[in-house]
């Protein structure tokens, strides 16, 4: 980060591709993350392809007056949802507005199905994905791609305050499903 | 401190991020109330788990297929390229009006390394023309010319090594490549080609049908790019257009290589495809 990455983002717009290369690998897993907890498990690499892609070609419009990391993000993050408007035209899930439109709980179809998963990360892992998105991706944001507040906020567009809400709001729906499934049998 | 004010700064206690009095206010709090300790530890353990999914495996590594898409990429000519391309498109077709007028034999497939005899129509377009040219390596016919800022300067016929595409490094144009390009001074020695398909695996000059076919090594071209190269024809029956590619080679005579790009035919402004480097005396490409 700082000044190191700074410099290998000047030496990618001038056209260095090793430079980007190294970008590429810096930033692969934490996309790829990213990525998935907007499309699921399937047709993550090609989103993240994509968005590499994507920004490999407009790296020229980036003014550097953000990190790289925040700018990449928005272009995972925008590259996801494309894809993810894509899949809902043929997928049967729900819609995202089912569950989307409030704080709640998650549904006991959701509790019941990540309860069927014997190892724990991969319950936290299954939790976080039945999470609404305006919770979902502050969190991911925050503990999977290790991107200070004010950068989460820069990424998703809304106030610092409201990253941290969000946070302290995902947090609390994990821990309240969490112990459900700690208490089941 | 009330547990309600406990709750609301939950986060930022589990994050570390208080300032110390605020702290010790909730820390005294946490030793007398059981719920907000409890309530603490779940969060951190919560939180613990999820950094933890962030280090464990399951991350696959780094696509192929990004390195080659990053290779195939549509980048903008300048103004000067552009209209050099558009002259470029126009001499090829006269060209072949003229081909198909007076049909001679095909000049022997040599790598050309000298000028051509002068046209014309470039001499209108301040640009000189050779007739014919071939390329050893790949049994290619080419036109090939210079721009009128060296009109003396050696035509640098190099094969078409369109890479691979699965290195990114070696098949995207370097910074220094680029700046070259977009630098007038890079299209000194410049080199126009026009492949075309006349069946599979049959390139000739879209200039000039049937006299310079040759067979194309395969592997060049098997890019999903260029997959509309592949057609059986040189007209595609379905739409009725013509299946030619023009690529432009500009031979960097400081550098000493030469640089290979596709440029959309529709749009000659355009590069849409491989960059290829070729150190020049020299036969196999750098890529």
């Amino acid at each position: 980060m700082g000044m190191d990455e700074m410099e290998l983002v000047r030496r990618a717009k001038a056209g260095d591709t090793v430079a980007f290369e190294t970008l590429v690998h810096r930033y692969w897993a934490k996309a790829y993350r990213l990525a998935e907890s907007i499309v699921g498990s399937t047709d993550v690499e090609d989103v993240v392809v994509e968005a590499f892609v994507q920004a490999w070609k407009s790296l020229q419009n980036f003014r550097q007056q953000s990190s790289f990391g925040t700018w990449f993000f928005r272009i995972v993050i925008n590259q996801a949802k494309q894809w993810q408007r894509k899949a809902a035209s043929w997928t049967t899930e729900p819609l995202e507005e089912d569950f989307c439109s409030s704080d709640e709980a998650l549904s006991f179809r959701d509790i019941e199905e990540i309860a069927c998963e014997r190892d724990w990360q991969q319950k936290v892992k299954m939790a976080v994905q039945k999470l609404p998105e305006h919770l979902r991706l502050p969190l991911v944001l925050r503990f999977w791609d290790e991107l200070p507040y004010p950068e989460i906020a820069q990424v998703l567009g809304i106030k610092e305050s409201t990253a941290r809400m969000r946070v302290a709001s995902a947090l609390r729906q994990l821990a309240i499903v969490l112990a459900k499934l700690e208490a089941l049998p | 401190m009330t547990c309600q004010q406990v709750r609301q700064n939950l986060l930022a206690w589990v994050e570390g991020e208080m300032d110390e009095s605020q702290w010790l206010k909730l820390a005294q709090h946490m030793e007398t109330c059981e719920r907000c300790r409890a309530k603490a530890q779940q969060w951190q353990r919560l939180i613990a788990t999820l950094r933890a999914i962030a280090q464990s495996d399951g991350i696959p590594p780094i696509s192929p297929r990004l390195w080659h898409q990053l290779s195939v990429r549509r980048r903008k000519l300048p103004a000067i390229v552009s209209l050099f391309m558009t002259a470029c498109v126009a001499f090829l077709l006269g060209w072949s009006v003229r081909g198909i007028a007076t049909p001679s034999d095909p000049p022997k497939t040599t790598t050309v390394m000298g000028q051509g005899a002068r046209d014309e129509g470039w001499e209108r377009a301040g640009m000189q023309a050779c007739k014919g040219a071939g390329v050893q390596a790949l049994g290619l016919s080419l036109c090939a010319e210079t721009l009128p800022s060296q009109p003396s300067s050696p035509l640098r016929v190099r094969s078409v090594s369109v890479s691979s595409g699965n290195d990114f490094n070696r098949s995207s144009p370097s910074s220094l490549s680029r700046l070259r390009l977009e630098s007038p001074l890079a299209l000194n020695g410049a080199t126009v080609l026009a492949l075309s398909t006349w069946r599979k695996r049959s390139f000739h000059l879209s200039s000039l049908p049937l006299r310079f076919n040759a067979n194309f090594p395969t592997e060049e071209f098997d890019l999903d790019n260029l997959r509309t190269v592949w057609q059986e024809g040189s007209v595609n029956p379905a739409t009725g257009e013509s299946g030619y590619r023009i690529f432009v080679q500009v031979t960097d005579l400081k550098e000493q290589v030469v640089r290979t790009v596709l440029v959309d035919r529709r749009e000659p402004s355009h590069v849409v495809a491989e960059w290829s480097e070729q150190r020049l005396g020299s036969e196999s490409a750098t890529h």
